[in-house]
Order: structure tokens, then C-alpha cells, then sequence
């Protein structure tokens, strides 16, 4: 029950009237940020980060959760009524909230979104709340060698899955490694790759990389090559809410959710997309409505929403216990915690874990703002939604640019930040990921500091890497998850040539 | 930089997740566009491996100090240098393999339009001239710069008023930002104004 005592801590700090208004003006901003369209989680959560500079961190940190939640559910709000997924996680979504759109079920669709990310949210904070101080025991516990496998694992994970090839997904893992050794060598003072600026010797700032990964980058790919055909948005028209069959059709959808997001959000390899699929998979295969799937069945947005929102819960285990962040959005949280010199892992839990707690707590009590908030709210969320492109666009930039100067008062950091807006546009324009770079850029000196404090211990023998089981299992599955995805790669071309091969009719 | 032009008409067919690009998509492209090599996806290629290259050089001529212990400064940035090099190799074979980059859908992109690049010139002039003003003459002004040159590549036509909301928007963010976070702005020679 120690769990439990220190999260009714966890409550009585975020219950505070000050604390409480910080979580709603999370929520709200969180929101209305995520709601615009080309704005996905990871980005709301790096421009808002100037927002809470002046804060104390707890504080912070309950604006943050409030943030990182309603990102999520502003983001499927522009899935569903305007079709194009904000984030991988949300094509599910996307296609068959659309559809219910279509057919004038949008508000329907909207409030199974809600509903389920309320319900998804909760259960998977709760099966947060006790696995994480089980995590952080066994977590005390890990040496240089594991935390390094650890981080292998998640550079595997995130080359193999994120994008639709190897080359492309390694690419930006590597441009991100690459950024994040820019600047002063910790343990020998050495300067590496700074070009001769002086201000690159603290090396490049995560949140100016985020921003101009995602917000620059986003703003030059979608100048470059504009929409110019008016897009519909459809009109949420009736009662935003569920009759009796769209109910009984959501619950067991919900559920399902939760249980296929939080386990894989939960593991070092993460990311919510994979749920998301296998939710909608799994829905199609049990519905008795099957025939309705791709012509918007209410399952197919219960089950993936339900899933992706408990993925996103899932995800802050590994972030909070052990410093691993799994996806762009919680890279861009990690940055935001060494931003007030934190550093996850279990330590965190030890030294702060007024905030540590706050933190889950305020989790809890977001979920409960937003649906309080988004049901009634819904017509003003779409609002936002026909804001001119050109405007929007531009009021991005201006945003991405505060946020950066913002940081250290510095021109320097503009510059960057276009700098590497440049790259995300190149990489938009090859199809090339953008998460991996971030997770690279945050992982990659992390990584580098467990290696060489674990060959130290070791004097240079290299089979200490395979020395604790853990670290071992972890590199084979490091192994695994890289060599598997190509040989069924080959084996579905090789299928295919055979099919070609045969003589057709 | 790398030439972008001429090969954004084809994207792959929908090989991927269920949802490409956005609503009412025509159907795939002819099948005769798709194949052939990208050459400005082989530059993209060189450019991984050139800078692989600097990386490995750069990182050998790293002074070592002799104190370091057997993992120096420069163990990480080789295999930093090598990943670079191999994700290269990767992406150059399928490239050379005929298989074509798919650009990033999204809502508001039109993933068959060739590379506008009047609107990226536009949003970088918007971006310098912001860099240049915002020491020079404070950051309202710098905003107001910003927002109206970027609207205008980004296809807006009426640059006065988008002026005027330029000079609104820097006006709440630096008021917002100097009495409600206590972070001051560059402020320019409006000083004596606000």
C-alpha cells in the first residue's frame, strides 16, 4: 500500500488551489494547441515550454501532465474531423472517425473519443500508479551495462519501426546522435564538433531541436507544397452525446484498448502505433457489425482511441522510472525535466517524489478536466480548426521562434532553430521520421556516458556488455527487432515476385 | 543544397498504413512513374555518407588527453560516424533499387504538388529578417516582419492586414511575456513606449 499512501500525497499536493488551476490551464492549452492541425503532442509540449519557465517545478510539471493529455485528445479532434492524422498513433483513428463524421455521426465519434480516452486514461494511470515504484526497485538495481542495453534497445526500436524502411528510420537516429555530440565532452573537457562557435560549446538545446524539427520543419514541407483545395471539415451537428447502442457497442472497445495500449506503451520499445492496429484489428475481428468497419463503426474509434491514450500513459513508466523515453513526446518531457535539472530514473522518485507523485496524481485529475471540458467545448475546439493556413502557419513560426530565443535570451538559438527546420523539411520531403532524431539527440549522450562509465569498470574487456543477464536479454532483443522486420520484408518480396511471375488470367 | 525538383510527382502507392494523404485522394498514380531512380534521393544518399566522412575525420583528429581512460572522446562519434555511413548504404541501395521516397502526408499538404519554392524563399527572407530585427528594433516589430512575409509565401494576399495582425500578435506576446512571466523581450526603440 505504499503506493497508494504516497500518491494521496501525490493528490494533496495537486489538490491545491494553485496547483488545481495549473492542471486546467494545462488542459485547456494543451488542448487548443493540440487541436490545430499540423500541431501534434510533442510539439504542443515544446511550445508551451517557454509558458512554464518561471514556474516551481511541481507546478510545472502539473501543466505539463495537463499538456501532454490534452495534446493527445486535440489531436484526435482533428482526426476525426478532418480525416489526416496528426501523429502515426492516430490513423486509426482518422479513418474511421472520419467516416462517422461523414455520415453526421461526427459528434458521436468525438465523445467515444472522450469518453474512452477518459476511461483508457484512468485505468492505465491506476496500472501506472503500481507499476511504477515495482519498476523503480528493480530499476536501483541496474548497472552502466544495463541502462546502456536499455538505450540500445530503444535506438533499435525506434530505427525499425518508426518510418517505412531501416535506411530511413537509422538516418535520422544518426543525425540526432550527431546533434546531440555537439559541444563540450563531459569527461574531458574536449570540445567536439562546435564549428568554432563559442555558443555551441553547451551543446544544442532539446527543445530548440523539437521545435524546429517539427514546427519549422512543418511550416517550410507544408509551404513548399500547400493544399490549395479547400479541405472539408464536417460540422458537428446534434446532441454531442451517445445513444444506448453506441454505448453498449464502446465499453468492451474501451477495455480492449486499455489493455493492448498501457503493456506496449509500458515497454522499453514503446510507441502507441502498434496498439492502435492491433485494437482496430481486434474490434473488426469481434464486432457483429463487421460490415461497418471502414464506413465509420463507433468500435474503430473506441478500441485505437482507448488504446492510443492508454499507450501515452503507458509510456511515462519507462520515461519516469528509468529516464527512457519511447516516443517524441516523451523525449520532449525528458528535455523538460533536465530543463530544471531533473533527471528521471529511480532517483527521481526518491528526491522528488513530492513531485514525482504530484505529477501521477495531476494525471488523474486531467482526465477528469478534460472530459469535464471537451464535451461541452467541442464547437469552439472546431472553431480553431478554420483558422486561414497561411495565418496558422505563420503564427507558428512566431511561436517556434519565441520558444527558442526564449530559452537563453539568444539570437544563436533562433538561428539553430532554423537551421535544423531545414533538416526536418528535407527529412518531411524523403519520407524520412522525425521521432527517431529526437530520441537520438536525448538518448545518444546518455548512452554514450553508460558505455564508457561501463568499460571503465571493466578496463576496456567489451564482454562486460554481456555480463548481467538483463543487459544481455535486452541486446538479443535489441538484435531481434532489427533483423526480423527485413527477413519478412524479404520473404513478403520475394511472395510478390513469385505472384508477379505467374502468368495473370 | 540538394536538388529537390522534379521527383515529387510519384509517390508510392499505399504500401503503408490504411490512411495516405488526405480526403478524396485520387487513386494511385500510373504505374509507369513509380519506378526509375531519384536522383536528388541519391544526393540525399551522399550527403549521409559525406557527412559520415567529416564526422570520422573530424572525430580522428580529437585531441586525446592522456589522462583519459580506455574509452576516450572519441570511441562514440566513430560509431555515430559509422551509423551515418551505414544508414546511407541502407537507403542508397533501395534508392538504386528504384524505390522512391514517400513524402510525409498531412493535413494541410498536397503530396503530389512539385517543390513550391517562391513560398520556401519567402519563409526563409521571413525568418532572416526576424533573426536580423530582433536585437535591432525589438521584437514587436521583428514579429510583425515575421508573420506578414511568412503569410505571404504561404499564399495570404493581404499583406497590410496581415501587418496589422503581425503588430497585435508581437504586441500580446511581449505584454504576456513581460507582466504575466516577468520575461523581457528585446525591446528595440520602443522602449520608451511600452
Amino acid at each position: 500500500m505504499d503506493a497508494f499512501s504516497q500518491l494521496l500525497e501525490g493528490f494533496a499536493t495537486a489538490l491545491t488551489p494553485i496547483n488545481l488551476l495549473w492542471a486546467l490551464v494545462g488542459v485547456t492549452l494543451g488542448t487548443a494547441v493540440g487541436v490545430l492541425p499540423g500541431i501534434g503532442p510533442a510539439l504542443t509540449v515544446a511550445l508551451l515550454l517557454p509558458v512554464t519557465f518561471r514556474l516551481d517545478p511541481t507546478g510545472a510539471f502539473i501543466m505539463f501532465a495537463g499538456i501532454y493529455y490534452g495534446g493527445m485528445y486535440g489531436g484526435s479532434t482533428t482526426s476525426i474531423l478532418l480525416k489526416t492524422p496528426g501523429e502515426s498513433a492516430s490513423i486509426v483513428t482518422a479513418l474511421e472517425g472520419n467516416q462517422m463524421a461523414r455520415r453526421g455521426r461526427g459528434a458521436q465519434a468525438l465523445a467515444t473519443a472522450a469518453i474512452g480516452s477518459f476511461v483508457a486514461g484512468t485505468l492505465a494511470t491506476i496500472a501506472l500508479t503500481f507499476l511504477a515504484p515495482v519498476v523503480v526497485d528493480a530499476a536501483l538495481a541496474f548497472g552502466p551495462v544495463d541502462y546502456f542495453a536499455l538505450m540500445v534497445l530503444a535506438f533499435a526500436t525506434v530505427s525499425a519501426l518508426f518510418g517505412n524502411s531501416l535506411g530511413r528510420g537509422m538516418a535520422s537516429l544518426a543525425v540526432g546522435l550527431l546533434i546531440g555530440l555537439i559541444g563540450i565532452d563531459s569527461q574531458t573537457g574536449q570540445a567536439r564538433f562546435t564549428l568554432g562557435v563559442p555558443q555551441l560549446l553547451d551543446g544544442i538545446d532539446v527543445v530548440v531541436v523539437a521545435v524546429g524539427l517539427f514546427a519549422v520543419g512543418e511550416a517550410f514541407y507544408v509551404a513548399s507544397r500547400m493544399r490549395h483545395d479547400p479541405i472539408g471539415t464536417y460540422a458537428v451537428r446534434g446532441r454531442v452525446w451517445m445513444n444506448r447502442e453506441d454505448w453498449s457497442r464502446s465499453w468492451r472497445p474501451w477495455l480492449r484498448g486499455t489493455a493492448l495500449g498501457f503493456p506496449f506503451g509500458a515497454l522499453p520499445a514503446g510507441g502507441a502505433e502498434i496498439p492502435t492496429f492491433l485494437s482496430y484489428a481486434a474490434e473488426k475481428r469481434l464486432s457483429r457489425k463487421r460490415h461497418e468497419f471502414g464506413k465509420g463503426a463507433i468500435e474503430g474509434v473506441a478500441g485505437p482511441e482507448a488504446a492510443n491514450n492508454a499507450a501515452a500513459a503507458g509510456v511515462l513508466v519507462p520515461l519516469l522510472t528509468i529516464g527512457l523515453p519511447t516516443s517524441a513526446t516523451a523525449a520532449v518531457l525528458l528535455a523538460a525535466f533536465q530543463q530544471y535539472g531533473l533527471q528521471p530514473g529511480p532517483l527521481l522518485f526518491e528526491n522528488s517524489s513530492t513531485l514525482v507523485w504530484g505529477l501521477i496524481a495531476s494525471l488523474y485529475i486531467g482526465n477528469v478536466i478534460l472530459l469535464a471540458l471537451n464535451l461541452p467545448l467541442v464547437g469552439l475546439w472546431v472553431r480553431l480548426l478554420e483558422i486561414p493556413r497561411p495565418h496558422l502557419y505563420a503564427g507558428i513560426l512566431v511561436f517556434a521562434t519565441l520558444g527558442a530565443y526564449t530559452i537563453n535570451n539568444s539570437v544563436v538559438d533562433v538561428v539553430v532553430l532554423c537551421a535544423v527546420g531545414v533538416i526536418g523539411f528535407v527529412m518531411r520531403r524523403f519520407g524520412i521520421p522525425v521521432a527517431p532524431a529526437l530520441i537520438g539527440l536525448i538518448l545518444g549522450p546518455m548512452a554514450e556516458q553508460h558505455l564508457r562509465r561501463a568499460l571503465a569498470i571493466s578496463e576496456g574487456d567489451y564482454t562486460t556488455l554481456v555480463s548481467s543477464p538483463l543487459a544481455a536479454t535486452l541486446l538479443a532483443a535489441a538484435l531481434i527487432v532489427l533483423v526480423v522486420p527485413a527477413v519478412l520484408r524479404f520473404r513478403a518480396r520475394a511472395a510478390e515476385r513469385a505472384r508477379v511471375a505467374e502468368p495473370v488470367g | 543544397m540538394t536538388d529537390l525538383g522534379p521527383v515529387v510527382r510519384t509517390p508510392d502507392g499505399p504500401a503503408g498504413p490504411p490512411v495516405e494523404g488526405g480526403p478524396a485522394e485520387p487513386a494511385p498514380q500510373p504505374p509507369g512513374g513509380r519506378r526509375g531512380i531519384a536522383w536528388s534521393e541519391v544526393a540525399l544518399c551522399l550527403v549521409l555518407l559525406g557527412v559520415g566522412t567529416v564526422v570520422l575525420i573530424e572525430t580522428a583528429r580529437l585531441h586525446v588527453p592522456a589522462v583519459a581512460n580506455v574509452v576516450g572522446p572519441r570511441y562514440f562519434p566513430t560509431l555515430v560516424g559509422i551509423s551515418l555511413i551505414l544508414a546511407g548504404v541502407l537507403l542508397g541501395r533501395e534508392v538504386l533499387a528504384g524505390r522512391r521516397a514517400e513524402p510525409e502526408a498531412g493535413e494541410d499538404v498536397d503530396v503530389r504538388a512539385p517543390t513550391d519554392w517562391r513560398a520556401l524563399g519567402m519563409l526563409a527572407l521571413a525568418l532572416a529578417t526576424h533573426i536580423l530585427f530582433l536585437k535591432l528594433v525589438g521584437y514587436v516589430l521583428a514579429v510583425t516582419v515575421l508573420f506578414a512575409l511568412a503569410a505571404r509565401g504561404l499564399g495570404s494576399t493581404r499583406f497590410v492586414r496581415d501587418l496589422g495582425i503581425g503588430t497585435v500578435l508581437g504586441l500580446i506576446v511581449y505584454l504576456a511575456f513581460d507582466y504575466g512571466l516577468g520575461i523581457t523581450l528585446p525591446t528595440g526603440p520602443l522602449e520608451g513606449l511600452l
